[in-house]
């Protein structure tokens, strides 16, 4: 794919439970420049966040198994990675903005991979300026 | 006042429906009453008016207690009456217009009895009627408040559902070198993925029972029973997995048609799986084998199919799945807990 997007490389972590979904988005961030890391739980992203410093932005479903779920995953990234871009996504039709940690971004079910591209894009540049 | 007085009518009425009392402790209440009534009148009250204490009785009777109870008020009472009036030196004991006016008093007071009993039992169907009308009122409420948790679930299984949808698009047209065969592999995925989600929507979605999958997905590439042979225990799958298996079970019978046992004239495909407790986990372990094919030989560049096969499944089932490209045939094989997969039935 002739994309000459990327200038520095960015990194972002997928968490999803329906593999199907996490393989195709891990697919189109990767023909996007990124390097990309995926978790089935919270778990599991908690073990790759301490692990890989070098994300920037958590990509990650509401509704995971576990004892923890996709919200309160986001909150604990936004604790403990205070600038992290956060994008929270689920099926079920809206979530109340309070219950969003701050700075991020929630997007329905299903989504359009290249929109969220394009808001990532906005949301750094509005940070970097 | 009349509004109040009608209220604890009601209050009364609904307490003796509610508190159920014997035969015999009607009638000795009511027996009592009278005598009671009887004595007061003889006592304090001129004997000009023998029965008129009787009738409040009567009314209270056949309401409080039934048309038994009433009945005989009426005629207890008559005869207490005519008892405090009697003369003993009277043969007859009573005059002429005494008899007349006993007479008189029964047909009334029988009449008055019975209708304060059908009172009773018109209050008491009423009460019936409002008690269904409220159980279903309760009901209907609850009905409503599962039917919009339902359409809730729904609609976030319907999105889910879409999410799947555009992954296998976007991973077919990734993998596809030209856009009919994409075209092809598409239209066959989303049948698959309809298959299986006619079978998990057989069972609320909850779960979907692995023959009926197995026949639903692989029947349009051949027999099963056939030259598709499937056993194995009686076994649900979870819904996550259940669309995955079903579009890895595509995948490979689509392998198979074209390059595989199902080639040929003479090769099959045996589909076993069985559940091992080794005591402390019990272990899913399936098996695709192909016999009879002509020689395999490994693909050169792995498509959405065997991807799609090994990772997915190897992420929803939690376990390892591997497929190996052996010249007598290609073999598949998943082991997981059978926890993660769904669970044994029976």
């Amino acid at each position: 794919m002739g994309q000459s997007k990327p200038i520095n490389t960015r990194t972002i972590l997928i968490v999803e439970d329906e593999a199907i979904i996490r393989f195709e988005l891990a697919d189109f961030f990767c023909d996007a420049g990124y390097v990309v890391f995926e978790a089935s739980d919270a778990g599991e992203a908690i073990a790759v966040l301490k692990r890989e410093s070098s994300i920037r932005v958590v990509l990650t479903d509401i509704q995971l198994p576990g004892s923890m779920d996709g919200l309160r995953l986001a909150h604990y990234v936004r604790a403990r990675y205070p600038p992290t871009v956060l994008l929270i996504t689920s099926g079920i039709g809206q979530i109340e903005a309070e219950a969003l940690p701050e700075n991020s971004l929630f997007i329905a079910k299903p989504f359009d991979p290249p929109r969220i591209l394009k808001q990532i894009d906005l949301i750094t540049r509005s940070e970097a300026s | 006042m009349p509004q109040h007085r009608s209220l604890s009518m009601d209050r009364l009425l609904e307490w003796s429906l509610e508190h159920e009392t014997s035969r015999a402790y009607r009638l000795a209440i009511v027996s009592a009453a009278v005598v009671a009534v009887a004595i007061f009148r003889a006592m304090f009250v001129t004997s000009l008016l023998p029965w008129l204490f009787f009738i409040p009785l009567i009314v209270l009777a056949g309401l409080v207690f039934g048309r038994g109870a009433g009945l005989y008020a009426s005629a207890l009472s008559t005869f207490a009456a005519g008892f405090t009036i009697a003369d003993p030196l009277n043969p007859r004991w009573l005059s002429g217009p005494q008899w007349a006016g006993s007479l008189l008093f029964l047909v009334v007071t029988l009449a008055l009895a019975w209708l304060a009993a059908e009172l009773r039992s018109a209050f008491a169907r009423y009460r019936n009627l409002a008690i269904r009308h409220a159980n279903t009122n309760e009901e209907l409420r609850q009905v409503e408040a599962q039917q919009h948790l339902l359409n809730e679930e729904l609609s976030h299984r319907l999105k889910n559902v879409l999410a799947v949808v555009q992954s296998v698009v976007s991973q077919t047209l990734r993998q596809s070198t030209d856009l009919p065969s994409a075209n092809t592999a598409l239209s066959a995925r989303l049948v698959a993925l309809g298959d299986a989600t006619t079978v998990l929507t057989a069972n609320s979605w909850a779960s979907a029972d692995m023959m009926t999958l197995i026949e639903k997905v692989l029947g349009p590439h051949g027999e099963v029973g056939g030259r598709i042979i499937a056993s194995g225990p009686s076994l649900t799958l979870d819904p996550r997995g259940a669309l995955a298996f079903a579009l890895a079970l595509h995948e490979l019978a689509t392998n198979a048609a074209k390059y595989g046992a199902l080639s040929n004239r003479t090769g099959r495909i045996e589909l076993t799986w069985s559940v091992e407790d080794d005591g402390t986990k019990p272990h899913l372990h399936l098996l695709w084998e192909e016999v009879g094919g002509p020689p395999v030989v490994p693909p050169t560049r792995r498509g959405f199919g065997s991807t799609m096969i090994e990772r997915s499944l190897k992420s929803y089932f939690r376990g390892s799945a591997n497929m190996e490209y052996l010249p007598s045939g290609l073999r598949f094989e998943i082991d997981c807990e059978l926890e993660a997969a769904g669970m044994a039935e029976g």
